[in-house]
């Protein structure tokens, strides 16, 4: 449905250029919730007004749904109003003049729709986003969550093949946001148009998307679907940035048939249902380390530590726990109770090890 | 992060045809923005070198620029004009900086009354103002000097308008409404929040007005004195109505009266040049410093999708006098010298203001005014001339603004400078200026005609229009835009619907500050005068200077008229065009 290649974005700056996107290509598929997401400044804007239009890159090619729509070697671009795409903005650029039924009725004129028929297909829109009844309403008499569905509702109602979306839920509160976000998946499974959706936030990215690609600093670090990027990331950054990670170093990762063998400093380790051959360093997730009590002394991977301090924040308790003299972060259910000092041991389940390789 | 690629290698290998539509912007632009501006400049320039003062005369020199600025009388001409310009600054800074506070910021009341009451003054030409104050307050007949005498016994007039102080105070009268318009869109538009937070922190209103409010505002409030001081500068009409007579010369009647009336029969056109280039470089360095200022404003005051309701500062007690702050100045600005205006034209010869003379009133000056032919032909003139100057400084500025401020076209930068620089160009200069342009390309033959005004007052007043325009443009989020285009809507489309209807109120409010200008104009309609061309300010002013002060009453108080129309018109047509923009869908 999308097809990226080898995009490169560069900005004029002092002395030479500034690339916002570095060699970047994506295959999107139809129907697909995609996601990009990094850190401010990491591409995911640009490379999503890019396919927009909104920017013209210096290199590289942009199809949308099988159409050519920005070409770098031949110079050819579409302008943005010729391209089968529709947009919700992070500032929602609802049009203050306009009331919400002229707002959402806009994309339907550019298709120089009758009046007749334009009225009908904009109550349909708004009642989809359940704002039934706004329609003559002036547009900045709303709240910032009507606002953001008369935005989306704009974006829904030409049926553009592809939705592109812009952190759209930054700007709302948290339990607005969540709701919005529950809303707006199931819109977008009930309606099967392809979204890209950009965001900073990793767990709208994985809550919401098919596939999420991980940017940082105009490169493309990772691309895949929120369970393999979480529990088992290719890159260290992918990592880092989504979840929190702890890092064991290892050395010597032996293969005995399914399982993996490393010596740490916790000492020897096991690693099960890895494919990877290689690896100086073990990624568990904070919330895969289980405290254990006396029973099965003999599973693997169990360890020995002192709480040295806890933070209480609702679901889950974090605790730190000195192992030697290296520091372990492990959360647990908030019903779990140690005090700073108590003796802890740990165990860490092999399948949730990942083998992984410094960069 | 910040990876600077050495240039060349990235360089997007795009297609001539894409790389043409990307500089045609500011090709046409650029190209049409120098013609109006540069050339006209150019030629005084090469003027001013050359001994006959004639830029297609033969050899050069710098015996006018000697002439000029080794005497000491062009010294105190400048001593003149620098008093003149600040004294009328800081009156008119004062005046408008507690109006357009008061208008968009406290719970003021009436204040669609008051909006009027500041915007009038635009309905009477300066020139007008200074006529009706000189009524007023001359030494010999000035009613309120009569009065005065009457009421308090006096011997001799106690207020001489022929005076710098004279001078100063009509022309910060007849600045408040510029500085108003200026300064009030900034007022209204700086978040609210941005006070609330003060009041918040424990601020009282005093503190909040002192500490954030006008510190916040400080480039606005910046940029409009280095206008107001640009326009003290250059001005000509009030010292030219109230000081000429009496041979207090600043540097703008200097010229007009060395163009006009100069002692040796023919203008002097060399010497009128190196002035002229004086001009150029004091009010340049003023110009650069006011966009500056208005760089830096935009960055305080944005506005985006979301709106917001301004809060309103209430006054209390302060309520009333504040409103009789705003009717006083009314008082001073518009009845008083428009009512002495309909009273002078009312009568025979010129007199006191007393029940004796009611009974001489005659309509004999208004009769006469509306049955001479060069008088109707005056009006006729004028209105064109305005009406198209103006539509044309609108739609220019809003190109403008748009090529600058939202397209990325190359050399966007040179089209910014080049619709800025007018506000460095005086009327004397434009209108010498175009004398030699069209003198001397004389294959287009506007020299003399109604045209040679037009393109006058375009380019004087687009830096005006485009500043407007940049403000609004500044203030539009970009996304606004980019959701039109998204929404499959093209550029003739965007600008239709979202951008000009967004723009409408300030592009409106350009349209009408250029046609008010464009009919009150004086400086540049005397210099380009020509036989078929004169217009109904230019006419005023001959009445004036040659001694019929009731017929130049007569015209005076039909001008106040036709511009009231215009004003109120406009009222009527902007509120129109807010409902039926409702009613699209």
């Amino acid at each position: 449905m999308l097809s990226i290649r080898n995009l490169r974005v560069a900005y004029p700056v002092e002395g030479g250029f500034h690339l916002a996107v570095k060699d970047t290509s994506l295959e999107v598929a139809a129907g697909e919730f995609f996601t990009l997401l990094g850190p401010s400044g990491c591409g995911k804007t640009t490379t999503l007004r890019s396919v927009a239009g909104l920017e013209t890159p210096s290199d590289g090619r942009i199809d949308i749904g099988g159409v050519n729509v920005f070409d770098g070697g031949t110079g050819y671009v579409v302008p943005t109003q010729k391209r089968n795409i529709s947009m919700v903005f992070q500032s929602y650029a609802v049009w203050p003049h306009m009331t919400v039924a002229e707002n959402v009725g806009f994309p339907l004129e550019t298709m120089k729709l009758a009046k007749s028929e334009i009225r009908p297909r904009v109550e349909a829109t708004l009642a989809m986003v359940g704002l039934d009844g706004y329609g003559d309403r002036p547009a900045t008499q709303l709240s910032g969550g009507q606002q953001q569905r008369v935005a989306l509702a704009r974006a829904l109602v030409k049926g553009a093949d592809l939705l592109l979306l812009d952190e759209p839920l930054s700007n709302l509160d948290a339990k607005l946001r969540e709701q919005m976000r529950s809303e707006l998946r199931s819109l977008q499974t009930r309606l099967g148009q392809t979204t890209i959706y950009v965001t900073h936030d990793q767990e709208e990215a994985l809550s919401l998307s098919d596939r999420i690609a991980l940017m940082d600093g105009g490169d493309l670090i990772e691309v895949g679907a929120p369970l393999d990027l979480y529990l088992r990331p290719k890159r260290l950054f992918t990592a880092r940035f989504i979840g929190q990670a702890e890092f064991i170093p290892c050395s010597g990762l032996v293969r005995d048939g399914d399982l993996q063998r490393a010596e740490t400093p916790f000492g020897m380790l096991t690693v099960a249902g890895s494919d990877r051959e290689r690896g100086d360093l073990l990624l568990v997730r904070p919330e895969h380390i289980r405290f254990v009590r006396d029973a099965a002394m003999d599973q693997p991977n169990r360890i020995r530590g002192r709480v040295e301090g806890a933070t209480f924040s609702g679901k889950v308790v974090e605790y730190v726990v000195a192992v030697g003299d290296r520091r372990l972060v492990v959360q647990a259910a908030s019903h779990t109770i140690y005090a700073p000092g108590d003796e802890a041991d740990l165990h860490i389940p092999p399948e949730l090890l990942v083998p992984m390789e410094e960069e | 992060m910040n990876d600077a690629v050495s240039g060349g290698t990235m360089r997007a290998d795009l297609s001539l045809r894409w790389r043409f539509a990307r500089w045609l912007p500011s090709l046409s632009l650029g190209t049409l923005l120098a013609w109006l501006v540069l050339v006209p400049l150019a030629l005084v320039l090469v003027s001013s070198f050359k001994p006959t003062g004639f830029p297609s005369d033969p050899g050069w020199s710098v015996g006018n620029y000697g002439k000029v600025y080794l005497s000491a009388e062009f010294w105190d001409l400048v001593g003149n004009t620098v008093q003149f310009a600040i004294g009328a600054t800081v009156m008119a800074l004062t005046l408008g900086i507690t109006v357009a506070w008061l208008v968009e910021r406290t719970d003021l009341p009436m204040k669609g009354l008051v909006r009027a009451l500041i915007i009038l003054p635009m309905a009477t030409p300066p020139v007008l103002m200074a006529i009706g104050w000189v009524m007023l307050l001359s030494p010999r007949t000035g009613a309120f000097n009569d009065l005065l005498q009457y009421l308090f016994g006096l011997e001799s007039a106690p207020i001489n308008i022929y005076s710098m102080g004279g001078m100063i105070f009509v022309e910060g009268l007849a600045l408040v409404p510029s500085t108003f318009l200026i300064l009030s869109p900034a007022f209204r538009n700086m978040d609210p929040s941005l006070e609330e937070a003060a009041f918040t922190s424990g601020a009282g209103l005093f503190t909040t007005i002192r500490r954030i409010f006008l510190p916040l505002l400080a480039p606005t409030i910046l940029a409009a004195a280095v206008f107001l001081l640009i326009v003290g500068f250059l001005v000509f009409d009030i010292p030219g109505t109230i000081g000429m007579p009496v041979g207090i010369f600043v540097l703008s009647s200097q010229v007009v009266y060395l163009a006009n009336d100069a002692p040796g029969g023919l203008p002097e056109y060399g010497v009128i040049s190196a002035m002229a280039v004086f001009f150029l470089v004091i009010v340049l360095t003023l110009a650069w410093s006011y966009q500056r200022y208005t760089r830096i404003s935009g960055r305080f005051v944005t506005v985006t999708g979301k709106g917001w309701r301004t809060r309103m500062v209430p006054l209390g007690r302060w309520k009333w006098p504040a409103f009789g702050i705003i009717v006083v100045y009314f008082l001073l600005a518009v009845a008083a010298p428009v009512a002495i205006l309909v009273w002078t034209s009312l009568m025979p010869y010129q007199a006191g203001v007393s029940l004796d003379m009611l009974e001489k009133a005659t309509l004999a000056n208004h009769i006469e005014f509306f049955s001479n032919r060069r008088a109707v032909q005056a009006s006729m003139n004028s209105v064109l001339i305005a009406v198209i100057a103006s539509t044309a400084v609108a739609l220019l500025s809003v190109l403008v603004s748009w090529v600058v401020i939202r397209s990325k076209a190359p050399g966007r930068k040179i089209i910014d400078a080049l619709s800025f620089l007018p506000i460095a160009i005086p009327g004397t200069l434009i209108g010498v200026g175009l004398i030699y342009v069209y003198l001397t390309i004389n294959f287009i033959p506007i020299y003399g005609t109604i045209w040679i005004i037009m393109i006058a007052y375009t380019t004087n007043y687009l830096s005006f229009g485009s500043r407007a325009t940049h403000g609004v443009m500044i203030q539009l989020h970009a996304d606004l835009e980019d959701a039109a285009h998204t929404s499959g809507a093209g550029w003739w489309r965007t600008m239709r619907r979202i951008i000009a209807p967004l723009a409408f109120p300030a592009i409106a409010a350009v349209w009408i500050w250029v046609l008010a200008h464009c009919m009150r104009e004086l400086t540049s309609a005397l210099l380009l005068k020509g036989a078929h061309n004169t217009t109904v300010p230019v006419l005023l002013w001959g009445y004036w200077s040659g001694g019929e002060p009731n017929k130049a009453a007569a015209i005076g108080v039909w001008l106040v008229f036709a511009m009231l129309i215009c004003v109120v018109g406009w009222q009527v047509m902007a509120s129109r065009s807010r409902s039926s923009g409702r009613e699209a869908l």
